[in-house]
């Protein structure tokens, strides 16, 4: 089995089929085209997306439904073909896509979750892109409940 | 911020040698043609902020980040978690 060398998760075996292909990359990263998704008991709900091509980079993410209990996708038809998903409906996260929103740390110790571009992943053919969708009412910058001090009723 | 309206036809000029014009009006989107010099960057503002928070993020994956992050969202009022293992088969 192939293995990857990563800076956080040492060396690790997977196979072909774990691989997540981002054809574009994500934005900044346009050269960073696969992925692994891995997922720990000690740190669930955290989906850790470890690039196959450079061992320091990994991206921390939350499933949408996890930030956000009532998220609803708004891909864009273009989106949508490059997915290859149904071009007549939004899916919906769960068995037909995975949709995770990359977690920003601050150096101050708060978190954000970028709501308004989500990671979609399509499960059956492991191809996924980073979806803009700017007019769904989602911020970039979402701040993570219980993340960087007091919350609303303290 | 200036806000200024325009008709389907008209223009407005930025700075040095940039034109925004309107070239079409629909109920939901404008469609806007904008000149500018080559060293000038256009660029859809959520693509910018897409941008920006991949850096941002990258930057931001250390061990001790990750674990105080995971302890903070596990606190009372922190996530919930409602969609288990995304990638069970």
């Amino acid at each position: 089995m192939p293995t990857a060398h990563t800076a956080h998760f040492g060396v690790i075996e997977y196979s072909a089929a774990d691989v997540i292909q981002f054809p574009e990359g994500l934005p900044a990263f346009e050269d960073q085209t696969e992925f692994l998704a891995i997922e720990r008991a000690a740190s669930a709900p955290v989906v850790f997306l470890q690039s196959l091509r450079e061992d320091r980079l990994v991206f921390i993410t939350l499933p949408a439904l996890d930030v956000d209990a009532d998220y609803r996708l708004a891909i864009s038809p273009e989106d949508l073909a490059a997915l290859e998903l149904d071009p007549t409906r939004q899916p919906h996260p769960g068995s037909e896509v995975a949709a995770l929103a990359i977690v920003t740390i601050q150096a101050t110790g708060g978190a954000t979750a970028n709501l308004m571009a989500p990671v979609v992943i399509n499960q059956a053919t492991r191809r996924a892109r980073q979806v803009l969708q700017p007019c769904a009412g989602y911020s970039h910058q979402h701040p993570l409940a219980g993340a960087g001090g007091a919350g609303p009723c303290s | 911020m200036l806000v200024i309206r325009r008709r389907a036809g008209e223009a407005i000029l930025i700075g040095d040698g940039v034109e925004v014009s309107v070239i079409d009006i629909s109920p939901t989107r404008v469609k806007l043609g904008i000149l500018a010099p080559a060293e000038v960057l256009i660029l859809r503002k959520e693509l910018r902020q897409a941008e920006a928070e991949n850096q941002a993020a990258a930057q931001g994956v250390n061990r001790r980040a990750i674990e105080s992050l995971v302890e903070r969202l596990r606190a009372p009022g922190g996530v919930k978690i409602t969609s288990g293992d995304i990638f069970s088969s």
